[in-house]
């Protein structure tokens, strides 16, 4: 479990990243209505979104190899059901058609999170009059995943120090373990951070 | 003249019934630096918590704590908060957001200041303690003693009249260590620090309360109390070493 | 169990998207008048949890692991709303960070895994505890609810994709809902696992959230979303079923009937990928081959200009004056 590659290259700097948050979430979000509602058969208009999106990668000077490790992890439901797809009265017309949206869109999203800091998205949807509880929390949960990853990692070394039989009973116990032992600390830092915030006021 | 904050007989116990304080009085002049020592469990932290108004949950009966001459109690809330900064034991508690800005605007902003006013104690708080930049850093990827340096200038930002402060060098290596020192030691506003780190509590403070079990034991000038061994084994702690080749009434 | 963007036609999208609203709305609305603010720091640390949850692999074999949703684990700690209002940012955060699940479909993801994985298993659940009281039972309890709102939120998802006309229901569902039944068993057990896990060390934080009933308007609007959804995406296709079984009866000659009318395709009527060599399936493998091209054309051609015109380039570091952000 890594926490780098998340959106290792969101604070990088390009001209693509100096653009305004706001420009950059509407232009996705234009891209991905645009793709998932227009009919398959429009193969022009794909070829000029994926151009652009080509370009927009260079211009941000995102590693290819990183965009396109990014977009293989979408592709586990694709194949699943693709292979579905496959076998239906044309079916090959609708595999086609979602690996081509599906990829289309994945890789508007992986650009969008790697040139965008996650603190200005967060700004984006306040001013969208997204409801507060939303932002608090999407605040903190960004904030405490990586120390919860890091945490997560130093209990699945410790047990595993520990463990001397292997096996997949084994494993899964030590993994609900984790998992318990994760919400126990988690909660108790919650309480931490809210006697923090109250006493620097929090309204 | 009122005192920067005076405790007078306070009493504190957990919702289940644990007595934690007894018959706490303290009292701090402005601009001293003064230190809260005592074994683990002694109370410490919760004393602490009570100098800023986070305890008690609720205020009935007659207030116990006063800072600069105000009683702490529900109505004055808000400008406790904004005098009295707090900083807690574990940077990773109080730094809950997702940057360095937003960390250390986060009071002046809770405080209704304009933009304006929030930029620039940002910009000066950040400048104070040595970390002029670190604007859009993730407090992730900090290290630990910028870590404590940035809580440091989120506390500062809103201008307090005095730093309350928890182990404010636990756990830091030697070099950020002493950037904490230093930086406390040339505050002028009142500190007062609650520590395991003796030596620290002799470096910076003049006075010190000994806590023990929720009771103030002794108080005294630091070399006087850290300096009085038996004192110091009775109640779970140790001369630090730095009193021990040093004469008692040298440099304190 | 991420739907991406694409798979999804605009009536499906905006249909999950419109029960969806409506359920996050009503527990937004209760929130904001019984959530303590003691429990927004909570709520923000139990959705990093959650999302950190979900990464944490549970070995199956042959080199493949199950993840755990953690839908009613949140609900039983957290409480119902609550929990809704967590899974729907870790959505929106798994849709930001790692393209996982789509943007489109958002409102269908929020439909299979918040409101039927995390309503529907919490309302199950508290259903089962009160005809079974007792811890013993309540282990019981928690298990068929994680397992039921699993496959029933598989359900939904393949019920989704076949209102798309992506899959062919009859085709999809075997695989689909079996797999679920498998993953469902996993889902159970860990939940089991770490609910037990805590109460052994704390046991109170278990106590903290059997809060009494939940407001009616709620409960209301939770129960329409879970209702409507099924009857729009599992009922008409469930009831299909048998017609379904009808025609592959009278393709094997049992039933001397009318074959029905459904394109219904079942796997086991041999391997051939139907209509591969097509013209319309040719010009179509053209098309995606010439989009791929594209991609990379747009790509290595920005990258020369941009290149070219880098070298006396400075990188600005845009620090001056920060901007509130």
């Amino acid at each position: 479990m890594h926490h780098e590659y998340l959106d290792r290259y969101a604070r990088s700097s390009s001209p693509v990243h100096r653009l305004r948050a706001i420009w950059k979430v509407v232009a996705a979000v234009a891209i991905i209505v645009l793709v998932v509602l227009s009919p398959v058969n429009w193969t022009a208009l794909f070829m000029i979104v994926v151009c652009a999106l080509g370009v927009i990668v260079a211009l941000s000077k995102i590693p290819l190899r990183f965009v396109l490790t990014r977009l293989l992890f979408a592709e586990p439901f694709i194949i699943g059901v693709g292979l579905l797809t496959l076998f239906q009265p044309t079916g090959v017309l609708v595999f086609l058609k979602i690996a081509v949206k599906g990829n289309i869109c994945v890789l508007t999203m992986v650009l969008l999170s790697n040139t965008t800091p996650f603190s200005s998205l967060l700004v984006v949807l306040q001013r969208m009059k997204v409801p507060h509880l939303f932002i608090s929390i999407l605040a903190l949960m960004y904030r405490y995943i990586f120390l919860l990853v890091d945490q997560a990692n130093r209990m699945r070394i410790a047990r595993r120090s520990r463990t001397m039989r292997r096996g997949r009973l084994i494993a899964w116990r030590s993994g609900a373990g984790i998992v318990g032992q994760l919400f126990i600390r988690s909660m108790e830092r919650a309480e931490r951070v809210y006697v923090a915030m109250t006493a620097r006021g929090w309204q | 003249m009122s005192r920067a904050v005076e405790v007078r007989n306070l009493g504190f116990s957990y919702q289940d019934g644990t007595p934690a304080l007894r018959g706490i009085s303290i009292e701090v002049d402005h601009g001293e630096c003064v230190g809260i020592i005592g074994p683990s469990g002694a109370g410490k932290s919760t004393l602490l918590l009570h100098l800023n108004g986070i305890l008690p949950e609720s205020f009935d009966g007659s207030p116990s704590v006063f800072v600069n001459g105000t009683p702490v109690g529900a109505a004055t809330l808000p400008d406790v908060h904004r005098q009295v900064g707090l900083l807690f034991q574990d940077p990773d508690d109080q730094l809950f957001c997702p940057t360095v800005f937003e960390d250390v605007s986060f009071g002046p902003q809770q405080f209704g200041w304009t933009d304006e006013e929030v930029v620039l104690s940002v910009r000066d708080a950040l400048a104070r303690v040595g970390l002029e930049g670190f604007e859009r850093r993730s407090p992730h990827h900090l290290s630990g003693g910028e870590k404590h340096l940035v809580c440091l200038a989120g506390i500062l930002a809103c201008k307090p009249n005095v730093l309350v402060l928890d182990e404010p060098a636990g756990n830091l290596d030697p070099r950020s260590r002493r950037k904490v020192l230093s930086f406390i030691r040339e505050q002028p506003v009142t500190r007062i620090l609650a520590s395991h780190d003796l030596e620290l509590v002799t470096e910076l403070c003049s006075r010190v309360y000994l806590l023990d079990q929720g009771t103030i034991i002794t108080s005294g000038p630091t070399t006087t109390v850290l300096g009085d061994e038996d004192l110091m084994l009775a109640h779970g702690l140790e001369k630090p070493h730095i009193l021990r080749h040093r004469h008692p009434h040298g440099d304190a | 169990m991420h739907i991406p963007d694409g798979f999804l036609d605009a009536k499906t999208a905006g249909v999950t998207a419109a029960l969806s609203a409506l359920a996050v709305s009503a527990a937004l609305r209760r929130l904001k008048k019984k959530l303590p603010r003691r429990k927004i720091p909570l709520m923000g640390l139990s959705a990093a949890f959650l999302f950190v949850a979900q990464m944490i692999n549970f070995p199956v074999g042959g080199g493949t692991s199950g993840h755990l949703l953690g839908g009613v684990l949140s609900a039983v700690l957290l409480g119902p709303a609550e929990a809704l209002v967590v899974m729907v940012s870790v959505l929106l955060v798994q849709c930001f960070l790692f393209a996982d699940g789509g943007l489109v479909a958002l409102g269908a993801n929020v439909f299979n895994m918040g409101i039927i994985g995390t309503l529907f298993g919490y309302g199950l659940y508290t259903a089962l505890v009160r005809v079974l009281p007792g811890e013993r039972w309540a282990m019981v309890a928690l298990a068929v609810a994680a397992w039921c709102s699993t496959v029933l939120a598989a359900l939904c998802c393949t019920g989704e994709l076949a209102w798309s006309g992506t899959v062919v229901w009859n085709a999809a569902i075997v695989p689909m809902a079996g797999v679920h039944m498998l993953i469902g068993l996993g889902e159970a057990l860990i939940t089991v696992l770490v609910v037990k896990a805590i109460s052994a060390t704390r046991p109170e934080i278990l106590m903290g959230t059997n809060q009494g009933g939940q407001h009616r308007g709620v409960l209301v609007a939770f129960g329409f979303a879970i209702v409507f959804g099924l009857a729009v995406f599992v009922a008409p296709f469930a009831s299909s079923l048998p017609d379904g079984v009808e025609a592959i009866a009278a393709r094997l000659g049992f039933d001397s009937r009318e074959v029905s009318a459904l394109p219904a395709v079942s796997p086991f009527e041999g391997y051939t990928v139907r209509g591969l060599t097509s013209p319309r399936v040719a010009t179509a493998i053209a098309g995606t081959a010439g989009i791929i091209v594209m991609f990379f054309a747009g790509y290595f051609i920005a990258r020369m200009i941009a290149s070219r015109g880098a070298s006396g380039e400075a990188m600005k570091e845009s620090e001056h004056a920060p901007r509130i952000p």
